[in-house]
């Protein structure tokens, strides 16, 4: 069994860090985009199947926008995507997911490993 | 043989003068007087016809006949006093001129003869004329004719003369009967007069309204003193207006009304002039030539004026010592009301008295009016306290200036920093076409809103106001000052002339202080608004700023505390990172906190409903919380029972947890008891502790922002757990309450509503 593949979307460096040392050393390969078009180019150009996880507030393209991009073009599947916001009560499209900052290292974890079955 | 018959027509003459007495003693004028006379005077003598004449300038005018024929009557009417005419001769010679025949006549008066001889021959041949005087005053003559000659001998001639001294006499006593009973009337009238200035001065004095008193003054003159009657009251400098009309005839107090809107009054004459001299006029008859002159060569005029039907006119002024108040008019028109100077008299009485009325009148509503203000100023106190905007602030000043002084335009305008100009705030009255012109002024324009801005004096139209708006000509304009700091002006317009006496001088500047005082409060209250929301979208903006690296740090300790785990790591540095990581668990929700605070002010605390058991729930929570209970030596005692209801779980659990951390807090060392009951239609969630309690002054305040019962030198927090938990309640429809001693724990009961919020 190949380790999922997680697309790590937050304009935050030192978020994409965290979440990148966490997340591999839980065994997932992970990929990093800084903004909301960063990670449409690498959905567009990978084209494969990943879980995203997206942060909200970005510069140049916000998540929202993100979102209706890649459910517009079916890049992901809504169940493959996991929000990160410290914004208690957004409006989220159906079977997208949502994880509240400051989370702990096993909701990230729990959150991937439901994702990517 | 003669002195027989001379005998009994003696007797039968001083029978006859007794007759003659007895019927005179009846006789009350003097036309009865000369009836009796000639009647008895031509019986007792046989005369054919009689006649009386009495003197009036030079002439003889022929007062009362017995039988006289009726063309020769009109010849003799009024006779000359000449000496030609035997009649006049009698009055002009004072004694009795005796003709006995034609002859006689012919021979002392040929000139009358010749002129009435075909009188004489119808009234008669014989005449006697004898003069009726008193102290050698002639006042008329009386004579008889007889169709035949005849002598009058001496006893005829004493007769007549005696005859004609008791006619003089009966005369005369009808004269003074008659001056009498005029005097009688006046004195009627006399007495009329003081009813009526009695009656009219008790209704001026028992006024505490004077308009409608003097209406019942004027309908108290008519009909009895006058067939109407108006008064007219001053208003202000060179201004009157008609206050009252009153007459027999409504129709014609219409027909006034008419020719005075036809024809306005010249306001130099009558009614003016007496307001303006303070002097009464009198026309004791109205003639027509009046009329004609006063149409002016109007038709129309001069009918409606002869309409009227005036007869007699007084004006009186209406006086309070030196000043004129007003002027009353009566008029006699249909009824013959003539007035003379004791009825002018007797109206300046009245108007002295209405005037005295009036001048108490007057004080009198100067205190109840002073008496209302200060009513409506206590309520304006209370109307400016519930203000929360400029505009509402403005609005309550508009609508005060304009009920306590009936002001036509109220406007307030503000000054900004900065601005030299005034900025309108509110209005009321002022036409929309005119509004925009008055919303910006500048402070140094030449009008008085903007004078005041430079005098801080009060402005109030007196001597030189130039009206600079149409249709105002009078007003005011007051600064807005707080602490000697001017912020803005309060402006009033008068369609009418008017004066301001001081009570609404007092009552507008006190309207003024009060609006702004609130102005000054609600620009206050806008600044410090503007702070918290300044504070709050601070706090929401640090709250997410922060939460970014917290939760980076929050992983990587997370992922230490993974990793010091596997094999071959130190133990330590496992219980490290674990106790590193609740720290910042810790920061954690001290930021959540702070973002809560800003998101309920911002009323952005939305709810997640769902189906909650509370006692799942509150059991969760302890066990979660077993740790902090356990190292603050608190042993928790649960009594819980499963109450379910449509709430938002993680808001209900961020409550719970903050009042069991309150009570781990504050209670450490002691139990601490959880309960949860179902009470029907809600659910209690209690928390108690037994620690250092609070005092009875700080629980008031313990729900309120950044508050905490003690000192944060001992206890940490922000102090935003009870506000935000009271919050959470609250928007479920709920309640929390505190019942605690100080010293002897506290105990948070939490009220929830089953069906959550409504």
């Amino acid at each position: 069994m190949t380790a999922p593949c997680v697309l790590i979307v937050d304009d935050d460096g030192g978020i994409r860090d965290s979440l990148q040392d966490v997340l591999g050393d839980a065994g997932f390969e992970v990929a990093t985009a800084e903004n909301g078009q960063r990670a449409i180019e690498w959905l567009r150009a990978e084209r494969r199947s990943c879980v995203m996880l997206l942060d909200l507030m970005m510069p140049v393209m916000d998540g929202f926008q993100v979102l209706d991009v890649v459910l517009g073009e079916a890049l992901l599947d809504p169940g493959r995507i996991v929000v990160i916001t410290a914004d208690r009560d957004p409006v989220l499209p159906m079977g997208v997911d949502l994880l509240r900052k400051p989370m702990t290292v096993e909701d990230v974890v729990d959150a991937i490993r439901r994702r990517a079955t | 043989m003669h002195a027989e018959p001379d005998q009994v027509r003696r007797a039968e003459h001083v029978r006859q003068l007794l007759q003659v007495t007895a019927r005179l003693s009846s006789a009350v004028t003097e036309a009865e007087v000369v009836d009796i006379v000639l009647g008895e005077g031509s019986a007792a003598l046989g005369a054919d016809t009689g006649g009386f004449w009495r003197i009036d300038g030079d002439a003889l005018v022929l007062a009362g006949t017995f039988e006289y024929p009726a063309a020769p009557r009109t010849l003799v009417a009024r006779l000359p006093l000449e000496p030609w005419i035997p009649i006049a001769d009698a009055a002009l010679r004072r004694t009795s001129v005796w003709l006995e025949s034609l002859q006689d006549y012919r021979a002392h008066y040929p000139r009358s003869v010749a002129r009435v001889v075909d009188h004489l021959k119808a009234t008669g041949m014989a005449v006697a004329c004898i003069p009726l005087g008193r102290d050698g005053d002639i006042r008329g003559v009386l004579a008889f004719a007889f169709s035949r000659s005849r002598r009058f001998d001496d006893d005829e001639r004493a007769f007549i003369e005696l005859l004609a001294q008791h006619c003089m006499q009966g005369i005369e006593r009808a004269r003074l009967y008659d001056a009498e009973r005029g005097a009688r009337r006046r004195a009627e009238e006399g007495r009329e007069r003081a009813a009526f200035l009695a009656k009219a001065s008790s209704l001026l004095a028992g006024s505490l309204d004077y308009e409608t008193t003097l209406r019942n003054v004027a309908m108290l003159a008519v009909p009895r003193m006058a067939d109407w009657c108006a008064i007219e009251m001053v208003t202000g400098p060179g201004q009157s207006e008609q206050v009252a009309v009153a007459h027999v005839d409504p129709a014609k107090v219409e027909l006034a009304k008419e020719l005075r809107r036809k024809y306005p009054p010249d306001r130099t004459q009558g009614v003016y002039e007496v307001i303006r001299t303070g002097v009464a006029q009198l026309v004791p008859t109205f003639t027509d030539e009046m009329l004609v002159a006063a149409a002016k060569g109007d038709p129309d005029r001069l009918r409606l004026g002869r309409e009227l039907s005036l007869h007699s006119w007084m004006v009186v002024p209406i006086r309070e010592r030196e000043r004129i108040l007003g002027a009353i008019s009566f008029v006699g028109a249909e009824s013959g009301h003539a007035y003379g100077p004791e009825d002018v008299e007797m109206a300046e009485q009245l108007g002295e008295r209405a005037g005295l009325a009036i001048a108490s009148a007057q004080l009198y509503q100067a205190e109840r009016r002073a008496r209302a203000q200060l009513a409506r100023l206590q309520e304006a106190t209370a109307a400016f306290a519930s203000a929360r905007t400029l505009e509402d602030v403005g609005q309550v000043a508009v609508g005060l200036a304009m009920m306590g002084v009936l002001a036509d335009r109220v406007m307030v305008w503000r000054c900004r920093d900065g601005d030299d100009a005034l900025e309108l705030i509110a209005h009321g009255g002022v036409p929309p076409e005119h509004v925009d012109a008055i919303r910006r002024i500048p402070t140094d324009a030449d009008v008085p809103v903007a004078q005041v801005t430079r005098t801080r004096e009060a402005f109030f139209t007196d001597a030189g106001f130039v009206p600079q708006v149409e249709g105002v000509v009078a007003g005011s304009a007051i600064p807005l000052t707080v602490q000697g700091e001017l912020i803005g002006v309060l402006g009033l317009a008068f369609y009418q002339p008017r004066t301001f006496a001081n009570d609404e001088r007092a009552f507008l500047r006190s309207v003024a202080d009060q609006c702004a005082q609130a102005v000054d409060r609600v620009r206050s209250y806008d600044e410090a608004l503007k702070a918290v929301r300044v504070r709050d979208d601070f706090l929401s903006i640090a709250g997410h700023e922060l939460r970014t690296p917290l939760t980076a740090l929050h992983l990587q300790l997370g992922s230490l505390a993974t990793l010091a785990r596997q094999d071959g790591t130190p133990a330590k540095l496992g219980d490290r990172a674990g106790k590193a990581l609740s720290h910042a668990e810790r920061l954690a929700r001290l930021v959540d906190e702070l973002l809560d605070v800003s998101r309920v002010a911002q009323g952005r605390l939305t709810l997640d409903l769902d189906d909650v058991d509370l006692g799942e729930l509150a059991t969760q929570i302890v066990t979660r919380l077993d740790d902090e209970l356990r190292r603050a030596g608190s042993t928790p005692q649960i009594q819980v029972v499963a109450v379910r209801g449509r709430w938002d779980r993680a808001r209900l659990d961020q409550v719970l947890t903050n009042l069991l951390a309150n009570a781990i807090k504050y209670g450490a060392g002691f139990p601490i008891e959880i309960t949860v009951e179902d009470r029907g239609a809600d659910a209690i969630v209690s928390v108690r502790d037994h620690g250092i309690g609070i005092d009875p002054e700080a629980q008031a305040r313990i729900f309120d922002r950044f508050e905490r019962a003690v000192s944060s030198r001992h206890y940490g927090g922000l102090g935003l757990g009870l506000w935000i938990s009271r919050q959470i309640v609250l928007s479920h429809g709920g309640s929390i309450a505190v019942s605690s001693e100080a010293g002897a724990g506290a105990r948070f009961d939490v009220i929830l509503p089953k069906a959550g919020p409504t």
